[in-house]
């Protein structure tokens, strides 16, 4: 038993040291994860800002400049035109030069004295739907605080119906709230998965996995040399990046990290399971990369990283079952945003556990049977 | 051409220079002031010890290096300045030939008889001869990747032969190759030169090769020692070379192992039964030799050129550079009597229908050096490794230390030690981090470790080499840090396989001084040689051929067997190749026939293509054939785009539907049950009705709903006064979503309010009303620019990622370097690789284009032309992007990663395919405008959903065409035909 543990440890050194001592290979597994979560911190979010949007104010009356202006002076839009023909809304729109334009008729301001409903028309560009309705939501919102100004000036009766709204654990509806905590299992599942694929691949390619088999080392031992590092290069690329979105996006942690660290861990042991058997079904690099790839396509996309679960047809919500990142995501947004203990992630856990009980067992197989 | 006489030097290089950076600011002198000449038509042998800059001078001359000073000129041309036209006329022969291992003998011949343009006629005269050469004709179906060691030799050397080159350059082609190929390369070589005028440099380990050469050059240490006839070498040890016969009960290489000794000795080895031993410049008549040899017989003998390369070498070693080879170990292995200690009886191996091993029987005693020989693809390696147990016997038993090593306990592999036939350990780790990585293996730990690997540093001599990487050390420290590696845990027996391929005379000696001690001590060793000389140092051998027995003995039995066959065999060489003939000739007769020589069948590019098209031609197939034999392209160029094709039309939606929402309901109200009755009709709800908050609060801590709303029990009344309050609570974790249910819960009521009315007064709506229309997409579907991006990401995985392997592999496996030495350009090699893979790019872009419109019903509203014109060119840029990648970094590993970081993701994230471009950063929306997949994706939702706008179209082609511009030129400037 001490001596597994020796060997494995030996194991463990050397792979670490194949990393570490390349600066390449050092640069290669810490440099990315950061530079992406700062870029992807910033990048991958369905929060506008700066919405070109185009005016054909056609009233040009105080009430209709009032409105704009209000446009004008929210963070979310910027007024790329003013319009004077209706055949321009068009232009601006197919040459993508706004993606929302505004059209007041000319007598919007005489309705709105008259407390007759005074219509705009809005067009939105199509193209990209969901930013486009969240565009028009924003300007909804916009519109509704002038209505609401307006008839508190004009000493008009108040909407009958007020809404309170509250958010949940993202009081702003912040999307990088979202990404960043599921950043952490899918930059980091990447990683793994690619490092213990191609690095069994690796020593297949260069002949030193005959070397190993010749010295005392169980497949079962290999396993366990080949996956602690990968494991331990995942929790330091998980710390990175958790440190990124705490000091640096600054989002609130609500959990514990005692938590957080063990659902990541139990995560990172199925994530390095199917490197593993990736690798072991392989014979070159190139085809262990590819493989990875094939593999980690649906499972990113299947995770709720980008699209919401619930969105799914049935079939699929059941093959996502099976995707080990769906569960780290979701264990990172409870722990980090909602707070949850071990206590509520036990339906998370356990579907890890069998992941990586069962492939990291297949893979132990393979490895001395596909041998020719 | 006919100006060039006789006395033209085909290669002349005066005072050339080599240094490169071995470590930081550790500069190697490769060549330090060589000067040479060789006339055409001669035969020149280029010897020396590693690292004496032999390989450096050949990749000089093939024009894969350039000299830091001096001038070579190889067929009256400057290398240096124009490597291309040297190239044309040469052949080059690496030291590990390039062969495609996923092709078939057949192919890669054919593809580089394509390469240097030989026509259908020459190939069917020249094709019989190097199958007759290299006897690979019944294997002209087989993959190059499943032909033995020795072999892929002979392959290499047929490429290189497919057509008669004015300059031959060679070096090491006979690392591998048993004794009856190299007498047959060495007939063709001899003929080359003979009969074909062509003139030959070849670069040798096998000091009796040089022998048959005109002129021969020995460097040292970046130097020439010697440059003339080997008569004169071999001159250099005249009167000082003798044969001693070993006295009874003594063997010849334990009476060479006295010899070596002695101080006055310069080289002994084993021959023939004697010991063949050199005496050093200081003494040199009989007496002083009898004197040494200790009682021993001692004759004068004729020297060979080996033994006047040994006293060169000797009168230019400093000081500290002799090597007493010896090694000891602590414990002395455990007796067991004289129980064989490795045993197999019956032992076959058939891999389909061939039979690698059949019923091959012998037992190895403990403490006998046992020599297993064979000619290449005798099945030596395949017993190897079934008795290491890294390779399952089909049938018969075999017994390691009494066990059988594939179903022991794994500490019974802690008795052995095995060095494989290619160096395997890490590469990029140093020797210091191997061997402690091995002692590890071996359970060592604590002093024990420090102890071993102290003796492993000081026994092999490696302290000074301790923190160099060992892919960069010499080849003879490289065996000497694989045999270190394989006794650091002092196991009983060890499994040598072609311990001494490729490896110099001296490190050689060395190594058999160390095995000899070892079985001194009592350690068993197991080896495979092709130098049949060094059988001699058996106690026994056995010859195996085509899987079978064909002899067995002591050396001097074997050389006595081959003796009876009227046959005089002197040396061990001549006894093996008497045997292993005389065997194939029986088999031959068997069969009725000689075996067929010409199987290879013969193809290639059509004969009327001008030659740039026909050596294009001829890596296109190539490469195509290596695409379809590897399925993981097959999956990532076809399967993946139909899994995301699927996921993305069918999978992923950013649209919300049937959203758990819980409504609660404190009283029930009219106004209040009303309302939430609209909720029931909305399809965009899935509502369960509570009648208290902490319920619904249950549900959502559950995430059983996304959102609640709450009417309390006064919003009847409230309603009639004008003020009703509606509470929205939304799970935020998935802020787009809770934005879009909120909006649509906002929508639902203001939509229920406008239809009811309280009292006669109707609920309206505020003062202003907003009349949106989404142009594009009226109904929202979120599908319509999922598929459209996908485009995009199947063209960045087939474009960037096969791509970006596919050169750091060549790289990697060293198929370049003999690519380099034939009339292909660099750009053609980048033109091959591109045309495949955009084919490939074109199946997947046509069952993108054919699903979103047929299965999914994306409408297409601009035009098919536009849509496949745009796909071609950002196919092109992926593929650029990714050849860039591949042939700049060289390391598979470090390409794949980058790939995905500067391709894939950017595609996925920075696109503007998901998220909004415009909201972005400045700094990352500046990055955006350098990233292909931005512009591609322009052009998709324009063409797909908006129709041809042409102000959007051209400044996005304009970019995708510069950038695809931009890349291949890069890309063409990192394929150099150079090597580092």
């Amino acid at each position: 038993m001490l001596d597994a543990i020796r060997r494995i440890l030996a194991l463990s050194v050397k792979e670490l040291l194949a990393i570490l001592k390349d600066p390449r290979g050092r640069s290669t597994v810490f440099g990315p994860p950061m530079l992406q979560c700062l870029i992807f911190g910033y990048a991958a979010t369905f929060d506008l800002s700066n919405v070109p949007f185009a005016v054909l104010d056609q009233d040009r009356s105080a009430a209709s400049t009032e409105l704009v202006a209000r446009l004008d002076g929210s963070r979310a839009f910027e007024r790329v035109a003013n319009l004077d023909r209706a055949e321009d809304l068009k232009t601006y729109i197919n040459d993508r030069r706004a993606l929302v334009v505004l059209q007041i008729g000319q007598d919007f301001e005489r309705q709105l004295q008259l407390g007759q409903p005074a219509e705009i028309q809005v067009i939105a560009d199509g193209r990209n739907s969901n930013t486009a309705g969240t565009a028009l939501g924003y300007l909804n919102t916009i519109v509704s605080q002038f209505n609401a100004d307006w008839r508190s000036e004009h000493a008009l009766p108040g909407d009958a119906i007020q809404f309170e709204t509250r958010a949940w654990y993202n009081p702003n509806l912040i999307t990088r709230w979202h990404m960043l905590p599921a950043l952490i299992g899918t930059l980091t599942m990447m990683q793994t998965m690619l490092l213990t694929a191609m690095s069994v691949a690796r020593e297949r390619e260069e002949g030193t996995f005959d070397q190993l088999l010749v010295t005392p080392f169980r497949p079962a031992e290999i396993m366990g040399g080949k996956a602690l590092p990968a494991y331990l290069i995942g929790i330091a690329q998980a710390t990175i990046i958790l440190l990124v979105a705490q000091l640096w996006f600054q989002i609130p942690f609500a959990g514990s990290f005692v938590t957080l660290y063990v659902g990541l861990s139990f995560f990172l042991l199925a994530a390095v399971g199917i490197g593993l058997l990736v690798s072991s079904m392989v014979a070159t690099m190139q085809q262990a990369l590819l493989f990875s790839f094939v593999l980690l396509m649906p499972f990113t996309l299947l995770s709720g990283l980008a699209t919401p679960l619930s969105a799914m047809p049935q079939v699929l919500q059941y093959f996502t079952l099976v995707n080990p990142l769906r569960y780290a995501i979701t264990i990172a947004h409870r722990v980090y945003l909602e707070g949850a203990s071990l206590g509520d992630l036990v339906g998370e856990l356990w579907p890890l556990a069998v992941i990586a009980v069962l492939t990291l067992s297949v893979a132990s197989w393979m490895f001395r049977h596909r041998l020719t | 051409m006919s100006g060039a006489g006789p006395n033209d030097a085909a290669l002349s290089g005066r005072s050339l220079v080599k240094t490169f950076h071995r470590e930081p600011n550790e500069i190697v002198r490769a060549l330090d002031d060589v000067s040479l000449e060789i006339a055409r038509g001669s035969l020149t042998a280029l010897v020396g010890p590693d690292g004496a800059g032999k390989t450096t001078l050949i990749r000089l001359a093939a024009g894969l290096m350039t000299a830091d000073s001096g001038i070579l000129r190889v067929l009256d041309v400057d290398v240096a300045a124009d490597p291309q036209s040297v190239q044309n006329r040469i052949g080059y022969m690496p030291q590990r030939f390039g062969l495609y291992e996923d092709l078939s003998v057949e192919e890669n011949l054919n593809l580089y008889a394509d390469l240097h343009g030989v026509s259908f006629e020459d190939r069917r005269r020249r094709y019989p001869q190097l199958m007759q050469m290299t006897a690979l004709g019944p294997f002209g179906k087989r993959l190059a990747g499943r032909l033995s060691g020795g072999m892929k030799q002979k392959l290499g050397l047929a490429c290189t032969l497919v057509r008669s080159p004015e300059l031959l350059l060679l070096d090491e082609p006979t690392v591998g190759v048993d004794p009856l190929s190299r007498r047959e390369l060495w007939e063709i070589i001899t003929r080359l030169v003979d009969e074909e005028k062509i003139t030959v440099l070849v670069c040798t380990s096998y000091l009796d090769e040089a022998d048959r050469c005109a002129q021969a050059v020995v460097l040292h240490r970046g130097s020439i020692l010697a440059d003339g006839a080997p008569r004169e070498v071999r001159e250099l040890a005249a009167g000082r070379t003798f044969l001693a016969d070993p006295v009874a009960g003594q063997t010849a290489r334990g009476l060479q192992a006295d010899l070596l000794r002695e101080p006055g000795v310069v080289d002994a080895v084993p021959e023939g039964g004697h010991v063949r031993f050199v005496l050093g410049a200081t003494s040199s008549d009989d007496q002083s030799a009898t004197a040494l040899a200790d009682g021993a017989a001692v004759s004068p003998a004729a020297p060979r050129f080996e033994d006047g390369f040994m006293v060169l070498l000797h009168r230019h070693a400093s000081a500290d550079e002799h090597v007493t080879a010896e090694v000891s170990i602590a414990h002395a292995p455990s007796n067991n009597g004289d129980e064989p200690v490795v045993e197999c009886r019956d032992l076959v191996r058939q891999f389909g229908a061939f039979t690698a091993v059949d019923h091959v029987s012998f037992a190895v005693r403990r403490g006998e050096v046992f020599g297993l020989l064979g000619a290449n693809g005798a099945g030596k390696t395949t017993t190897f490794r079934m008795l290491c147990g890294l390779l399952p016997a089909s049938g018969g038993s075999l017994r390691v230390a009494g066990l059988d090593l594939r179903y022991a306990r794994a500490s019974a592999r802690a008795r052995i030690g095995y060095v494989a036939q290619k160096f395997s350990l890490y590469g990029q780790l140093s020797v210091m981090d191997n061997l402690h990585f091995f002692a590890g293996a071996y359970g060592l730990s604590g002093a024990a470790r420090t102890k071993r690997i102290r003796w492993a540093l000081e026994q092999f001599e490696l302290t000074d080499m301790a923190r160099t990487p060992s892919e960069r050390l010499p080849g003879g420290y490289k065996q000497r840090l694989a045999m270190a590696a394989a006794l650091m845990h002092e196991p009983d027996i060890v499994f040598l396989d072609e311990p001494t391929s490729g490896v110099d005379p001296l490190a050689r000696r060395e190594f058999w001084q160390r095995i000899t001690a070892l079985a001194d001590q009592g350690v068993t060793a197991i080896v495979t040689t092709h130098f049949m000389e060094e059988a001699e140092y058996c106690d026994r051998v056995v010859i195996l051929e085509a899987g079978r027995v064909l002899a067995r003995g002591t050396p001097a039995e074997i050389r006595h067997h081959a003796r009876q066959d009227g046959d005089a065999a002197a040396t061990m060489e001549d006894a093996f190749i008497g045997i292993v003939e005389k065997a194939r000739d029986n088999g031959d007769k068997q069969r009725g026939t000689k075996s067929p020589a010409d199987t290879v069948a013969i193809s290639g590019v059509p004969q009327w293509w001008n030659a740039g098209a026909r050596r294009v031609g001829a890596l296109v197939r190539k490469e195509g054939r290596q695409m379809i034999r590897d399925a993981s392209s097959v999956a990532i160029g076809i399967v993946l785009p139909v899994v995301l094709i699927l996921l993305f039309g069918y999978g992923l939606s950013l649209d919300v539907r049937d959203a758990p929402l819980a409504v609660v309901i404190e009283e029930a109200t009219p106004a209040a049950t009303s309302l939430a009755g609209a909720f029931q009709l909305s399809p965009y709800f899935d509502v369960t009705m509570v009648t208290a908050m902490p319920e619904a609060r249950r549900l959502m801590l559950a995430r059983e709903v996304d959102a609640i709303v709450v009417l309390r029990s006064n919003f009847g009344r409230q309603l009639a006064l004008g003020e009703a309050d509606v509470q929205i609570l939304v799970h935020g974790t998935d802020a787009n979503r809770a934005r879009i249910i909120e909006s649509y819960i906002r929508g639902a009521i203001g939509t229920w309010a406008a239809q009811e009315s309280v009292e006669g007064r109707p609920l309206a709506a505020g003062p202003v009303a907003v009349a949106d229309r989404l142009w594009f997409n009226s109904a929202n579907e979120s599908r319509y620019f999922l598929v459209p991006g996908l485009i995009v990401l199947i063209m960045t995985l087939i474009g960037a990622f096969l791509t970006a392997l596919v050169m750091a592999r060549e790289w990697e496996r060293g198929t370049l370097e003999s690519l380099f030495v034939t009339p292909v350009r660099a750009k053609e090699i980048l033109l091959s690789k591109t045309i495949p893979y955009f084919i490939l790019g074109l199946i997947g872009l046509a069952l993108c284009i054919v699903t979103a419109k047929f299965l999914f019903h994306v409408p297409l509203r601009g035009s098919l032309l536009v849509l496949c014109a745009a796909s071609m060119l950002y196919l092109l840029v992926a593929l650029n992007m990714g050849l860039l990648i591949s042939s700049s970094l060289k390391s598979q590993f470090v390409a794949c990663e980058l790939t995905i970081i500067v391709t894939f993701l950017p595609a996925m994230m920075l696109s503007g395919f998901l998220f909004d471009l415009r909201s972005m950063p400045v700094a990352v929306r500046a990055m955006t405008y350098i990233l292909p997949a931005r512009y591609f994706v322009t052009i998709l939702q324009t063409v797909f959903l908006a129709g041809n706008v042409w102000t959007v179209y051209l400044p996005s082609f304009l970019m995708l065409a510069a950038m695809a511009i931009i890349l291949r030129v890069l890309a063409r400037m990192a394929t150099r035909k150079q090597l580092a």
